[in-house]
């Protein structure tokens, strides 16, 4: 995947930085950069305004690009899109869209690998409400502990979500227990999708689960869009959370209602720009294929876990087969100083508690180090790093 | 890691400090000592903010805090002086580990803490091992503001008794009658904020959210999520205690679950026992300090500051009128960030009144008979009864593995006769249990106090002083079972001397408090030394201070003076001396700050 690199403008730029952080960021390549620049070139107004000719345009193009996205995740038949800056006010959005769906004493479950922004939403919903929130236990070594359901009262609960792909170790949940859980209650399921969306493959259809919430900048998108790729029939349920232009239908009269459907949530001018972008950063995945993204990001994964020196780095576990990162403890050193480390000899890595630090406490941990790769990375990269470090460990010794 | 060459013994102030992103836990420890702060960091961080600690410490720790909040002030703002220009270099690109140490010392200079230890079931006859804990005051007596005086407690058995009370405790009973059920409804569909609270004190959530399932009864809302909250919170807990339990297991450990932990079992399917506290009971000292240094080493259990019981012990004479020692320590853990769990570990037995205690069979586990026993016991040991326990008692006598002859022995054995009487007479008139134990009992308590037990606090507190004196007499003899009794309930100095245990305490049936000052990393059994007073096989005694596998405790009694922290730290660092032992065999990290907003109960 390394000649990849030449696809994107910023590796082209910084030929000396080792990127190894792609499960906090992607980077566009040139033909998403191009798209948004071409829209914002040639049509630049919003959708859903005027009748004018821009606007026709500007209309064809966010329902041709959403077309492509729902379809690039098998959501075409039964889900619509409701867009926001990223997956943390997606998730902020659906949270509080559901908030008249959440009583005194429902309960609201999520995993034990969630990141900041699918905790608090809830735990703010939950304290609004009276509605309890509960994790699923992790067991010793990264598993979860899946038996804790048969421990619920299954009529209480009203929601579960939960991450799909874990942003510590990959641990990526278990499809057909989410498969079970769904016969065997009414809750809403939603499952944040972002560590997964630039890696493998996602079938919503398939999958089944009610939401599903990502970020366009963890695909190779542009940042400032993410999206809640919610089942119709849900989105009549939920309550619209922003107001104003757009997605009001009538203001006049005792009180005023609102668009059908998905656009109820979009208030306000919406930049076409970003989801006809997004649209490309699709179409610039499946020509590579998922099936050897995965391919690539397992093999980066396989050689790590054999190349990784026990004496030296301590791996957190749990990781799936096809991980696209690694989180360690270097030994004896702080992850700050490794992180210092890195940046002196052009790594880009992340340090701290990745924004889950219930995780981490899970896990016993307070900080991390991780790895991330994707599109463009290669064996070299982590092994460069590795040296890196064991020079570095040897040096201190 | 900080250097632990820094290290300061019982911080009377904690905090810690978690980094917006970068993981960093660090934790400031320090007290005051005429007018000067010391202080000292521990935990996990990267070398700048390790730099910036040491720097800290070394510059100011036991300087006068005024000066101290000066210069810290200054260092907020990024304010260096000549010398601290490499602090100004590193916090251009590291800004917040250099604001980490700082801000943390800010933080305690601008705070106050008090310190004490204060009791936190007022009433007398309370409970003596519920007491609240605050950093430590240095001074023997308790600061408590419990009852003394026949005066003061005649007026007090005046105003005990409360008819809203009563009406709500009666609504928990595992069986409710027609009438009571249609007053369930009327009282309980909607509840004042006053009974709301009554109700979370009395323990009573769970209690009525199966009542209202099982007759198809309204219910509060907000009583209906609080059990929901503690049915929830209990789940998550029993993911915990099973690890735990599996230890014990596995390591051949004479400790058993009791109460809540072991009594849920016996409850009908569909029908919640909640609790917050796993309660164990060590027949063995050295089996209790094994389990200890698990949880707090291993399971992350913490002892808390600010909010409930420390860790004590006390002697008294068990049945068979030898000497023993008692002890019952307090471990917490917050679990998902938002679930206690609490783990409360009574060592030598479980505490019957003041001044009794049930010992099970060492070699034994305990059986449903031993539960049924310490149910009793702990229907009794609090200022009121909770209707937990009377349902408890009631489940478990109609258990169809009740051994009836066991149970009537171990009453006999125990001396429960009595409290037991009264217990199944409210059972077989207001639940008709019908489950027949021959037993004699030995005092007839007046028919009114019978009749109106458990929902009168009056009634409870005769109820106990009488048979708490039936004990004291058959220990102590008639006119010192007599005196001993007035000194429990009027909390006057006991006069009843140890003996065995007298170096740790002179007087039988007084609690002795331990404060945590030093808390191994491990359990350490070989720690031996001529002098060191032997108090029993792994504890000794040095003059404030207790020598336990787990740690040293300075003992807070009524004998010893007033220690200052010149003195203790002294006698902390000839013990260290004496046994060998060096800071890399401390946990730095075994206490927390009490987050009540946790709390369920």
């Amino acid at each position: 995947m390394k000649d990849r690199r030449l696809d994107f403008s910023l590796f082209r730029n910084n030929k000396d930085i080792t990127y190894l952080d792609y499960a906090a960021t992607t980077f566009m390549p040139d033909q998403v950069i191009k798209s948004w620049v071409h829209y914002q070139q040639n049509t630049g107004v919003s959708y859903n305004r005027g009748n004018g000719i821009l606007s026709d345009i500007a209309e064809n193009e966010y329902n041709k690009a959403k077309k492509i996205i729902l379809n690039f995740f098998s959501a075409e038949e039964t889900y619509d899109f409701v867009f926001g800056k990223n997956a943390t006010e997606c998730l902020n959005i659906v949270a509080y869209s559901l908030r008249d769906c959440l009583n005194q004493g429902d309960v609201i479950l999520m995993g034990p690998y969630e990141h900041h922004s699918n905790i608090l939403p809830w735990e703010k919903m939950a304290k609004e409400t009276g509605a309890c929130l509960v994790q699923l236990p992790l067991l010793e070594g990264g598993n979860i502990n899946y038996s804790f359901w048969d421990s619920l009262d299954k009529k209480r609960i009203k929601v579960i979500s939960i991450s799909m792909v874990s942003n510590i170790n990959s641990y990526a949940i278990d499809t057909m227990w989410l498969k079970a859980v769904k016969n065997d209650c009414d809750a809403i399921i939603i499952l944040d999708v972002s560590q997964q969306v630039g890696h493998c493959e996602l079938d919503c259809e398939k999958i089944g689960a009610d939401a599903y919430i990502m970020s366009a900048h963890k695909m190779y998108g542009p940042k400032n869009i993410g999206a809640a790729i919610v089942k119709k029939q849900l989105i009549e349920k939920m309550n619209p959370v922003l107001v104003g232009g757009g997605m009001v239908w009538n203001s006049l009269g005792a009180g005023p209602t609102w668009q059908l459907g998905a656009k109820k949530f979009e208030a306000g001018t919406f930049d076409v720009g970003l989801v006809s972008a997004w649209s490309e950063a699709c179409k610039y995945l499946n020509s590579i294929g998922m099936d050897a993204v995965r391919e690539s990001d397992r093999r980066i994964w396989e050689y790590v876990k054999k190349r990784m020196d026990r004496r030296i780095f301590s791996i957190v576990p749990g990781g799936n087969d096809n991980s696209s990162m690694v989180s360690f403890m270097v030994n004896s050193v702080h992850p700050h100083d490794v992180a210092e480390m890195a940046s002196l000899h052009n790594f880009e890595i992340r340090t701290g508690h990745m924004c889950a630090q219930s995780t981490l406490d899970n896990l016993g941990y307070k900080s991390l180090c991780r790895l991330s790769w994707g599109i463009g990375s290669d064996i070299s990269d982590v092994e460069a790093f590795i040296c890196l470090v064991e020079e570095e460990c040897l040096h201190d010794k | 890691m900080i250097n632990k060459s820094h290290l300061l013994w019982a911080p009377e102030i904690i905090k810690e400090s978690n980094g917006i992103a970068c993981g960093d836990t660090l934790s400031i420890s320090a007290y005051r000592d005429d007018d000067k702060l010391y202080f000292c960091y521990s935990g996990e961080a990267c070398k700048v903010a390790v730099k910036v600690a040491d720097y800290l410490i070394d510059s100011f720790s036991g300087k006068e805090e005024r000066e101290v909040f000066k210069c810290v002030k200054r260092l907020r703002f990024g304010q260096y002086t000549e010398e601290e220009q490499w602090i100004s270099m590193l916090a251009v690109k590291r800004k917040s580990c250099v604001d980490s140490p700082v801000g943390l010392l800010y933080e305690i200079l601008s705070e106050n803490n008090s310190c004490e230890i204060d009791t936190r079931e007022q009433s007398v006859l309370a409970c003596d091992a519920c007491v609240n804990t605050k950093p430590i005051n240095w001074k023997p007596e308790k600061g408590d503001k419990r009852i003394t005086g026949l005066q003061a407690i005649a007026r007090e058995l005046k105003i005990m008794d409360d008819s809203i009370e009563s009406e709500i405790q009666r609504l928990g009973l595992c069986i409710l009658s027609e009438y009571q059920q249609a007053y369930f409804s009327d009282r309980l569909a909607n509840v004042s904020d006053k009974d709301f609270k009554l109700i979370k004190k009395l323990r009573l959530a769970v209690l009525l959210f199966n009542n209202a399932k099982q007759y198809n009864l309204t219910l509060d809302k907000r009583i209906e999520e609080l059990a929901i909250k503690q049915i929830v919170s209990l789940n998550v807990a029993n993911e915990e205690i099973r690890i735990v339990n599996a230890y014990i297991k596995e390591s051949n450990l004479r400790i058993d679950a009791v109460k809540g932990g072991k009594t849920n079992r016996y409850y009908p399917e569909g029908c919640y026992r909640t609790h917050m506290d796993f309660d164990y009971l060590a027949a063995d000292f050295d089996d209790a300090f094994k389990f200890i240094s698990y949880l707090v080493n291993e399971r992350h259990f913490k002892l808390v500051i600010g909010g409930s019981v420390p860790f004590s012990l006390k002697a008294l004479l068990n049945t068979d009128k030898e000497e023993v020692l008692t002890g019952h320590i307090h471990l917490e853990k917050i679990l998902q960030n938002r679930y206690q769990v609490v783990v409360d570990v009574n060592m030598g037995g479980f505490p019957l009144g003041r001044t009794g205690i049930i010992q099970c069979n060492k070699a034994e586990k305990i059986e449903l008979e031993d539960l049924i026993c310490i149910t009793v016991s702990h229907l009794f040991k609090h200022e009121h009864a909770f209707m937990k326990d009377i349902n408890d008692l009631y489940y478990l006598l109609k258990s169809p593995e009740l051994n009836q002859n066991l149970l009537s022995e171990k009453l006999e054995k125990y001396k429960l006769v009595n409290l037991f009487k009264v217990a199944y007479f409210f059972l077989e008139k207001e639940l008709q249990l019908n489950t027949k134990i021959n037993i004699e009992s030995t005092v007839e308590f007046s028919q009114k106090r019978i009749d109106s037990w458990p929902m009168s606090r009056k009634s409870h507190f005769y109820i106990k002083a009488r048979d708490m004196f039936e004990l004291n007499k058959k220990q102590f003899g008639e006119y010192v079972g007599l005196k001993e009794t007035i000194n429990q309930i009027c909390g006057g100095q006991g006069e009843i001397s140890t003996k065995k245990y007298y170096e740790l305490n002179h007087i039988m049936n007084e609690r002795v408090y331990l404060y945590p000052i030093v808390i191994f990393n491990r359990y350490v059994n070989n720690l031996r030394s001529e002098e060191l007073i032997n108090i029993d096989s792994s504890m000794f005694r040095r003059e404030h201070i207790l020598i336990l596998p787990i740690g040293l405790f300075l003992i807070q009694n009524s004998r010893y003076s007033e220690i200052g922290r010149e003195t203790l730290n002294t006698e902390i660092e000839e013990i260290m001396n004496t046994l060998g032992i060096d800071t890399s065999l401390c946990n730095l990290n075994y206490v927390m700050k009490a987050r009540k907003d946790t709390w369920l109960y």
